[in-house]
């Protein structure tokens, strides 16, 4: 029995091991955000006890400024994870909707946004993104803008693609038939149709976003000291890469194991949702 | 009777870019109030296209000349929001797809309801309550269950009932059907028949669009034969299978299977460079050489021909 069951987990965990893998790391990551105001102040300077290795009291050691360097990783998680869905959240929200309209109503709108998505396209993201905060000046909710304001794209153009096969479908030519109107059409009928390859992408632009952030801020324009955040904790750390390597490995791994979760939950949703590449479940 | 329905001299060309398809080339007939009629005749000769003309569910490079009077109205001149107040509710369209005319992901029961909700003004939950019921009446059973599921757990003739309880739930004055029996095997097609004679009872009009002529002769009161985007008879039913006037309904009679399975020589013609003149001229075997003009309507004891043979 409790050998059955075994197997049946074993069996699911090589079917979907991508995502079982992705959401073990994920659960240790939100476990880190929830247990974060249980760890010590990662603010509180402490000059006496500064560069210490890491140790029983301080596991990841501490800082130039004797800060604790595991509890400003921990509520790094924090601040990263939120803002990096706040800015998938957004830009899904907004690249749905411009997808949706340009896909459906074609015409000049749909020129003007394809034209826009191929201009997006053509430059490198994180470039972009530089030039942008750096218009805007530095700081986590500007970058955070400049992020949203170039991650709609991705958004925009698979939704339109998707929006532009399913709206020649005869179930659509039904619903008109019965009278319903564009806006309806479009959210009972077409969204559902065009969502699944949005869910995979999210995920792995989640992914996406946190190495972005921590990009921006380890080039002093994301979250300024003394926030806790991995980007800018990197940066810190960079000057006393040989004295104390663990100001930046810490950091590093946090960012390294968010986006690897991402990116296996992103592949294995990939799989499970797309009929075709499902693998025969009953061998 | 009064009509319901009213097409006079309608036009329908595609415009592509090098040519002109005439799908329906000055189309004039009426459908009666509690009258079925049958629009038969060949695949591809723009029966589908005149169906969806009438609910202007056309694309866009379509250009439609002519008028469709709807209880007096013309469809062809209503804004984008007045026919949505026509579609679904006075006017009903069955799809000839069964297989793809439902939304996928989208439970049976709520698509059903969508006419209802629409028009009605009714709550989502009232109006799948009244799927379940209507469900019951086309024989999809257990209803409360079969109201829950998606479209892919239904068979095809369940489908097709469910687009036909779609159709009927507003109780429309008329139903458009699109080759209801396309891809039904001939058991089935009984219980389709039974389906359009029950609710035929509802005082209720139907254009059927068809090439099944064994069905249209078991449901319509009428015939109107197209042949290359034009009328070329209207006829009653009886008279119809009976001796029908013009030489191609004669010859679509004599390739039914039961009456010797003629094939009509030759091919459609194109609906880009129709031929001159009657269109049916080169595959007809009464043919003269009056033919290569024009021929208009002609009436006949009530039966309308385009044929010089009833000059």
């Amino acid at each position: 029995m409790v050998r059955a069951m075994l197997n049946v987990g074993i069996s699911f965990y090589f079917r979907h091991n991508s995502i079982i893998s992705g959401l073990f790391i994920l659960a240790f990551l939100i476990a880190m955000v929830v247990l974060s105001p249980l760890t010590a102040d990662p603010t509180k300077i402490d000059l006496h006890n500064n560069l210490h290795p890491p140790s029983l009291e301080h596991p990841f050691g501490t800082d130039n400024l004797g800060r604790d360097v595991f509890a400003r990783v921990v509520n790094a998680a924090k601040i990263d994870l939120a803002i990096s869905l706040v800015i998938v959240g957004l830009s899904a929200i907004i690249g749905i909707a411009i997808g949706l309209i340009s896909g459906y109503y074609g015409g000049l709108i749909d020129k003007i946004t394809i034209c826009l998505i191929d201009i997006f396209l053509a430059l490198p993201e994180l470039i972009l993104a530089l030039v942008i905060v750096g218009a805007l000046g530095p700081g986590l909710f500007n970058s955070a803008l400049a992020l949203v304001a170039l991650g709609w794209v991705r958004y925009a153009r698979i939704v339109r693609g998707s929006v532009l096969s399913v709206k020649e479908r005869q179930f659509v030519e039904v619903a008109k038939a019965a009278g319903i109107n564009d806006l309806g059409l479009i959210i009972r009928h077409i969204l559902p149709n065009v969502i699944s390859p949005v869910i995979t992408i999210a995920m792995l632009h989640l992914g996406h976003s946190v190495l972005s952030l921590a990009s921006l801020g380890f080039l002093g324009l994301g979250a300024q000291p003394p926030t806790p955040e991995w980007g800018t904790m990197l940066n810190e750390g960079r000057v006393y890469l040989r004295e104390a390597w663990w100001l930046s490995v810490f950091p590093g791994l946090a960012i390294m194991l968010t986006v690897l979760s991402f990116t296996l939950l992103g592949d294995g949703l990939k799989d499970a949702l797309n009929p075709k590449s499902r693998r025969i479940a009953y061998g | 009777m009064d009509e319901v329905l009213v097409v006079k001299d309608l036009h329908v060309h595609f415009v592509l870019e090098n040519m002109t398809v005439k799908a329906v080339d000055g189309v004039s007939f009426h459908v009666s109030e509690g009258e079925a009629l049958a629009l038969i005749g060949e695949s591809g000769s723009g029966k589908s296209v005149l169906g969806m003309t009438i609910l202007r569910l056309l694309p866009e490079n379509v250009r439609v000349n002519g008028k469709i009077l709807f209880n007096g109205s013309n469809l062809l001149d209503l804004s984008e929001e007045g026919l949505r107040e026509i579609r679904g509710k006075e006017i009903a369209w069955v799809p000839q797809n069964p297989a793809t005319s439902l939304n996928p992901v989208m439970k049976v029961g709520i698509q059903v309801a969508e006419p209802m909700e629409i028009h009605l003004r009714i709550d989502r939950k009232s109006a799948v309550q009244r799927v379940a019921n209507l469900l019951k009446f086309f024989d999809i059973n257990p209803p409360e269950k079969r109201v829950n599921e998606y479209p892919h757990q239904y068979s095809g003739g369940m489908k097709q009932r469910a687009l036909v309880a779609m159709g009927t739930s507003t109780k429309p004055k008329l139903i458009i059907a699109d080759e209801p029996t396309k891809g039904i095997d001939m058991t089935k097609k009984v219980s389709i028949v039974e389906l359009f004679r029950k609710i035929k009872k509802n005082e209720l009009s139907l254009l059927l669009i068809t090439h099944d002529l064994p069905f249209a002769e078991k449901l319509a009161d009428r015939i109107a034969v197209m042949y290359c985007g034009q009328i070329v008879e209207v006829c009653n039913v009886k008279k119809f299978f009976k001796s029908p006037l013009h030489p191609y309904s004669k010859a679509l009679l004599n390739s039914l299977p039961s009456r010797g399975l003629k094939p009509i020589k030759g091919n459609p013609p194109s609906m880009v460079n129709p031929p001159k003149g009657c269109k049916f001229h080169p595959r007809c075997e009464y043919m003269s050489g009056r033919c290569l003009e024009e021929p208009q309507m002609f009436e006949i004891d009530g039966n309308l021909v385009r044929c010089w043979l009833y000059d």
